[in-house]
């Protein structure tokens, strides 16, 4: 079945391997892009959300 | 460097806020409703409009696209004007955006309870609704998109990322699933069929779970529980990793509905394997969460707020892990078309969804109205109630599920079916759905006690539409704090539209890869020279078929295994489907599967079954369907209807439209006729009765007429 689809569109043999090599390639430049990032950087991200001092009045 | 003083839209939020509260309501009433229906057929009321056919997709959609729908807005509003240190870019699109999402609601009450729908699930609104829900979805991503554009934070919060995922691929998956060609107001084809349909729905069906409950979810979660707990995400690294990873990944998995059907073995795999590896980037975003909450779990004891999040993460946890080993054949063979995946999607919806709307609630409603919440008791007592009630909702389904799959494949040691009586299989787990209505009385009670709890807090406090901040204004200037230039992904946080296009590719990728081929599988799939298209008369009955929500509880998918073979006939051929507009495979056989109904009993079997379903089946849960003995079929839209079919590549013979009326009326007469000899006297030819006698003695003939 496979290969009775491939052969009907010329060049989709390579889609997959390309999707592949896509994922690969944009999931490795996420880990070392992570791990090469700057600790003040990661902090100055991750405390985003809590910059904005909303508490309820009542407390 | 100039400070600017502006206001959050408040009010907003609280617009949303209100409609996920009651729509909530809403949606669990409705599900208690049909949870009662299948413990007695007596609560389906005896009137066409709730039969548990037409609102089990109310309940979905209401839950889905109610509940959750407006539970994300309210918090995707709140938490980008602040990440985004802006206002939403217009506020009359924000109005818009929140009056058509409650009018497309309020069209889905009304029309599927009338039986207005187009057959597929989660997207059983017709072609007229759907165009709204582009307008209004396109509305709201200017807005989301434009607030990004004119934010005075220069980085975009790992939240906002989820959300932009989410608009852009809920978007793809709304148009792609919904290419449908109308025959009338309320009426329309898929303009897939068959196989090709299943694929496209289940892409959309599969990443409706994924792109509308679970990464919107997953944004909210990254702003709401540091909020709660008042300290930051425990890995904004690792944020980064399961970002990208869950929707490259996401996007592949949504054949894994379909193992073992007549869709090719490689879409199946396909889809297996990035199944599997969703579990990778999920328990990413749950450990995630979890962790943030590392040397802060003596507060998890007292509040009431963190409970929820913890509790709805860990549902999130163990619904990513169940998911994937559900999609192993091996174990897909077992659980598909039983209670297992019922109880499945309600981990994920009551637990995950659920609790996170109700932490949020109880987080957001005192801040909007400047007080404290009523009473922190209460709140602890929703919070047991939910969870007991999810305990007690999921444990039986996960028994019956088991116990009646296990009966399905039984045999005895002369090789026969040990319980060829499908409805054998139904009764014997009818005391779980006592036990499962019970459980999901308990969630409801807990969020009626919310209800109460947050309107005492609104009477209490004061709220306030407008509330004044300042910030400084964004600077052109790229240095970041040490000094350097932005490279890499923090490159790419300060640019949405670049962001936006590589979500788009990483999305797009998986989608393009399986839905290609199926375009041009046509040619592909086996055809059968016996298959012919619908007759008219035929036609119509499915149709009715459709509009009753009969695929609700019947599957038109006989696998290849011999416990089905033996039970249904011949499993079923992709070849068979290919005049399928939209197909009817199903989901869950609560009732017996019926590809191969046709010519298995006489028509007065099938007349006496649906006037008065115990007449031939004693104690069954189906409802009676007295009305399609009286309701006349629509005789003046067949020609219509054969017209919509040859556009859609049906080959109906040239002129056909104008002769189908008349093959119709000799077709109706003569089962009118049989009818008669069999004892029936009071069948009316033009009675929608007969048209579904017909179609439904017709399914998965073709293949017997070959053999």
């Amino acid at each position: 079945m496979l290969r009775d689809v491939l052969n009907s569109i010329s060049g989709i043999g390579i889609f997959p391997t390309i999707a592949l090599l896509i994922f690969f390639a944009l999931f490795v430049g996420a880990i070392i892009y992570v791990f090469r990032m700057d600790k003040p950087y990661e902090k100055l991200m991750s405390e985003l959300p809590l910059k904005d001092n909303s508490a309820p009045k009542g407390e | 460097m100039g400070i600017e003083t502006f206001k959050y839209d408040n009010k907003i939020v609280k617009y949303f806020g209100l409609a996920t509260i009651i729509w909530g309501i809403v949606a669990f009433l409705v599900g208690l409703t049909i949870a009662l229906q299948l413990i007695h057929p007596i609560f389906n009321f005896k009137t066409s409009f709730l039969t548990f056919g037409r609102l089990r997709p109310l309940h979905t959609n209401a839950a889905i696209f109610a509940f959750v729908g407006n539970g994300i807005f309210m918090g995707v509003y709140y938490s980008l004007q602040r990440l985004l240190k802006s206002r939403m870019f217009n506020d009359t699109l924000s109005y818009i955006h929140f009056w058509g999402w409650q009018l497309i609601i309020l069209s889905a009450a009304i029309t599927l309870p009338l039986g207005i729908t187009m057959g597929k699930e989660y997207a059983e609104l017709e072609w007229p609704i759907d165009i709204l829900i582009t307008v209004i979805w396109v509305i709201f991503g200017i807005n989301l998109i434009g607030t990004i554009m004119k934010r005075r934070e220069r980085h975009m919060y790992v939240s906002v990322w989820f959300y932009i995922a989410t608009f852009f691929t809920v978007a793809l998956l709304h148009v792609v699933n919904s290419l449908e060609l109308p025959v009338s107001l309320i009426k329309s084809y898929p303009v897939f069929a068959g196989v090709q349909d299943a694929l496209v729905q289940w892409w959309y069906g599969h990443n409706a779970v994924a792109f509308f409950l679970t990464t919107p979810y997953l944004g909210l979660m990254y702003y709401f529980l540091p909020k709660a707990a008042n300290r930051p995400i425990f890995s904004y690294r690792l944020s980064i990793v399961h970002f990208w990873a869950l929707i490259f990944i996401y996007i592949w998995a949504g054949p894994h509905h379909l193992l073992y059907t007549s869709l090719p073995d490689w879409v199946q795999t396909l889809g297996v394997t990035f199944s599997i590896m969703l579990i990778a980037p999920s328990w990413g975003g749950m450990l995630n969460g979890l962790l943030t909450l590392r040397g802060a779990w003596d507060r998890v004891r007292q509040d009431p707020i963190l409970k929820f999040m913890v509790v709805a993460v860990t549902a999130y946890g163990m619904v990513t892990f169940e998911g994937p080993m559900m999609a192993l054949k091996n174990v897909n063979a077992l659980t598909h078309y039983t209670d297992w995946v019922i109880a499945h999607v309600h981990i994920g919806a009551l637990g995950w969804n659920g609790l996170l709307t109700f932490g949020i609630l109880y987080w957001l409603i005192p801040r909007l109205w400047n007080t404290k919440l009523y009473s922190v008791k209460l709140a602890n007592t929703h919070f047991w109630l939910a969870t007991l009630g999810i305990v007690f909702y999921a444990i039986p389904l996960y028994w019956g599920a088991v116990t009646q799959a296990l009966m399905w494949k039984e045999f005895n040691s002369a090789s026969l079916l040990v319980y060829p009586n499908f409805l054998e299989t139904v009764t014997k787990i009818l005391p779980m759905y006592y036990i499962r209505a019970f459980g999901g009385l308990l969630y409801i009670t807990g969020a009626v006690i919310m209800v109460i709890n947050l309107v005492k807090t609104m009477i209490i406090g004061t709220f306030e539409d407008e509330e004044e901040v300042q910030a400084p204004a964004l600077e052109d200037t790229e240095i970041s704090e040490n000094g350097s230039v932005g490279k890499g992904h923090r490159w790419i946080e300060r640019r949405p539209i670049q962001f936006s296009i590589l979500v788009l590719v990483a999305v797009l990728i998986g989608g393009l890869v399986e839905i290609i081929p199926m375009y041009l599988i046509k040619s592909n799939v086996p055809t059968i020279a016996s298959v012919k298209p619908y007759t008219p008369l035929e036609l119509q009955g499915r149709d009715i078929y459709i509009s009753e929500g009969c695929y609700v509880c019947h599957s038109q998918m006989i696998r290849p295994f011999r416990s089905e073979t033996e039970r249904y006939g011949e499993y079923s051929k992709s070849g068979e489907f290919v005049y399928d507009h939209p197909f009817q495979w199903g989901s869950r056989r609560t009732g017996p599967d019926l590809h191969r109904i046709g010519r298995k009993y006489p028509d007065a079997w099938h007349f006496n079954h649906m006037s008065d379903p115990e007449l031939t089946s004693p104690g069954s849960i189906m409802p009676s369907y007295p009305w399609l003995l009286k309701q006349k079929v629509d005789l003046d839209i067949t020609p219509k209807k054969i017209r919509a079919m040859q556009t859609l590549g049906v080959p109906y013979p040239e002129g056909y439209d104008l002769r189908a009326t008349a093959d119709l009326e000799k077709q109706a007469k003569s089962i009118a006729n049989s009818l008669g000899n069999q004892g029936v006297s009071n069948a009316q030819w033009d009675t929608k009765i007969i048209a579904l006698i017909a179609y439904l003695q017709r399914l998965g003939t073709d293949i017997k007429a070959q053999q």
